[in-house]
């Protein structure tokens, strides 16, 4: 019997501070292989229970090949099974065999065993024999690359023959002649295409740039998409910039990173065209718990935004991996009802976690930024800075207030918040901290009438309330209603993290508002609301904010707009105002010159 | 002040922090011996997560169907 893992409180709250020191990333990486031997004794387990499971490809002595492997070379093997390549394909097959994942014919999935085995094979120099799985030419092996076999190339799932001798690979298709290679130093040909990899720094380790594994994307098997010598180029080029930024603070700091802790980076691909995304893919990236420190890229503009991209996650990383040693957060229903400021929808609390982690990192690397002397990037810097700190440390108050968390949970919540609440005391310039401000209040407000909506019985209140004069009723709880006005992207935030509106572009009623013209944002935003049909939100939250710039005291409004919007639907445009102020409470005049409406 | 700590680091009187997993810990394990172990070491919670249905893609950008 073994001891349970057990991780020292100072690694612990490295972690927890939103950092961490190369022990402690090394601790949870050790984790992570035990998670995967775990998983992989569970998939050996349910092979040998049932051996049809592997189809064509039969009962071989898939175990032998690779345990004579492991036991010549065992940390060549370790190195393997960590790869995210395994990573990814043993979660994946698990899923599939409890039927909660769907694929290729599953002999497919499960017998990548055999591709497995024959990597470790190779990397020990042991010798073996296997038949593999081969998608149309392409027979992948993890981590290391894909033989492209003569033959057509029609996609389909069969069997090829496959022998091993000292790091030497032979594949014998069903087509032509066999193709014999050394995956380890083999340069690419028209037969052998090596994983990619991108460089961190003299003697330290590289990062893949995986255009090829089936396992690759975020579940599913994708089939390769190798890229092209220019895009190559790109993100070699991109990549070095991003790591020459990085290093110029502490890896180990909240917000720092050291790129050799990356294990791979998929370029994102758009397999289903423009239209197969609800959004524009810039910006783009994923990552998932079953591959720690992989993650899939949409290759951004510059190597700022590929930095701030590599920080952000690899903090889903660190946390996956917390995730998979310890329960942070107990009993949680996944109920999606909680205000993420990076987010168009409602969250769950356990998604609410993984934002404020990752965006702690996100704010850290904008702090550091922050501080640097490049006059160009400071002051975007410090406004995303300044709202980030404040976003994440919201969040973290909703997770302390409403998650149930364990204990290690609120060590974890508790170690975010010292490390925001300690960034809150850092100066940034008054006027960016206002325009973070306001940026964030927009987010919030436009969040909250497009996900949120009063029960029927307030609204009719505040209707019956407005017309007999009487004082506004109390709110009640609001109901929670995503998706009514679907996707949305928040461009009166982009507008305040620009600054100035772009040149030539003509007066909106957005540009207004952030140029600090509040009475005239307020007459163009009533003029998109006059159009009939159900009220645009973005237009709606305009004018509430609009109105708040007018009337400071009614800010309190934006506490909870939807309950004005509730009432604005039953009053008449030119009675906004009046009703706006009645809802507010208030009893004083125009603080300054509004125009009606 | 001098203060004498037992060999090991650790003051007799004062717990070891730490904070401890459910899983078992499987360092000394070498992926050739995995098969000797004598009964699958998953835990319930590890199962469990893998028999759920994939939901951890977590992501940047704002596209719905993330995690965070």
């Amino acid at each position: 019997m073994y001891a349970p893992i057990r991780m020292p409180g100072p690694l612990f709250d490295e972690i927890a501070a939103g950092g961490g020191s190369p022990e402690a990333v090394a601790f949870l990486v050790r984790g992570e292989r035990t998670r995967r031997l775990l998983l992989l004794r569970e998939l050996l387990d349910r092979l040998d229970a049932d051996p049809g499971i592997l189809g064509p490809l039969g009962a071989q002595p898939v175990w032998p090949a690779l345990e004579a492997a492991a036991a010549r070379s065992p940390r060549q093997v370790d190195g393997l099974l960590l790869s995210p390549q395994v990573g990814s394909w043993l979660a994946h097959t698990l899923r599939r065999l409890h039927g909660t994942a769907s694929g290729p014919p599953l002999w497919a999935d499960a017998g990548q065993l055999a591709a497995v085995a024959a990597a470790a094979a190779v990397h020990a120099g042991t010798e073996a024999r296997l038949l593999l799985p081969a998608r149309g030419t392409a027979v992948s092996l993890p981590a290391l690359g894909m033989v492209r076999l003569p033959g057509p190339d029609d996609e389909g799932f069969h069997t090829v023959r496959a022998g091993i001798r000292a790091g030497r690979l032979t594949v014998e298709g069903p087509h032509g002649p066999a193709v014999a290679v050394r995956p380890l130093d083999e340069p690419e040909s028209p037969h052998w295409l090596p994983v990619r990899r991108l460089e961190t720094g003299p003697g330290l380790r590289t990062v893949q740039l995986d255009d090829l594994d089936p396992y690759r994307d975020l579940d599913e098997p994708i089939a390769p998409g190798r890229l092209g010598p220019d895009e190559l180029r790109a993100w070699q080029r991109l990549f070095g910039d991003a790591v020459a930024l990085l290093g110029r603070s502490g890896g180990s700091d909240p917000g720092g990173l050291r790129p050799e802790d990356i294990s791979r980076i998929v370029p994102w691909q758009d397999k289903d065209g423009p239209a197969g995304l609800p959004v524009p893919s810039s910006g783009l990236s994923a990552s998932t718990g079953d591959a720690f420190a992989s993650m899939v890229i949409a290759r951004p503009p510059d190597p700022l935004s590929l930095a701030e991209t590599l920080v952000h996650e690899f903090q889903h990383s660190k946390l996956g991996a917390l995730l998979h040693l310890f329960v942070l957060i107990e009993g949680d229903d996944r109920a999606e009802l909680h205000y993420a400021p990076w987010r168009a929808d409602p969250r769950h609390l356990p998604g609410l976690l993984h934002g404020a982690y990752a965006f702690v990192g996100v704010t850290g690397f904008w702090r550091a930024r922050a501080r640097e002397a490049d006059a160009g990037t400071r002051e975007r810097a410090e406004f995303l800075f300044a709202l980030r700190r404040s976003q994440t440390r919201m969040v973290l108050r909703t997770l302390a207030t409403r998650a149930r968390l364990t204990v290690a949970g609120r060590r974890l919540v508790t170690g975010l918040s010292g490390t925001v609440d300690g960034w809150l005391r850092d100066p940034v310039d008054p006027v960016t901290r206002a325009r973070a401000g306001a940026a964030a209040v927009s987010h919030r407000v436009e969040w909250r009438l497009r996900n949120l909506r009063c029960g029927d019985g307030e609204r009719d209140r505040l209707a019956e309330a407005w017309r007999s004069g009487t004082a506004p009723p109390r709110g009640g709880q609001p109901l929670v209603v995503p998706g009514v006005s679907g996707y949305w992207h928040d461009d009166r935030g982009a507008l305040y993290l620009a600054g100035t509106p772009d040149a030539g572009a003509g007066p909106s009623a957005d540009a207004s508002l952030v140029a600090g013209d509040a009475a005239g944002a307020r007459t163009a935003y009533t003029a998109l609301l006059r159009v009939p049909g159900p009220p645009d939100r973005h237009a709606l939250a305009g004018w509430m904010l609009a109105h708040a710039a007018l009337y400071p005291p009614d800010r309190r409004l934006l506490a909870r707009p939807e309950r004005l919007a509730a009432l604005l639907e039953t009053v008449p445009p030119a009675r906004w105002t009046e009703a706006a102020r009645w809802l507010a409470g208030a009893d004083a005049g125009p603080a300054s010159s509004p125009g009606s409406g | 002040m001098h203060q004498p700590v037992p060999a090991d680091g650790i003051p007799d009187h004062v717990e070891p922090d730490h904070i401890e997993s459910d899983l078992m810990d499987l360092t000394s394990v070498r992926v050739a011996d995995l098969r000797h172990l004598q009964t699958s070491p998953a835990g319930p919670r590890l199962l469990a997560e893998l028999r759920r249905a994939r939901h951890n893609a977590m992501g940047g950008g704002t596209e719905p169907g993330r995690a965070e």
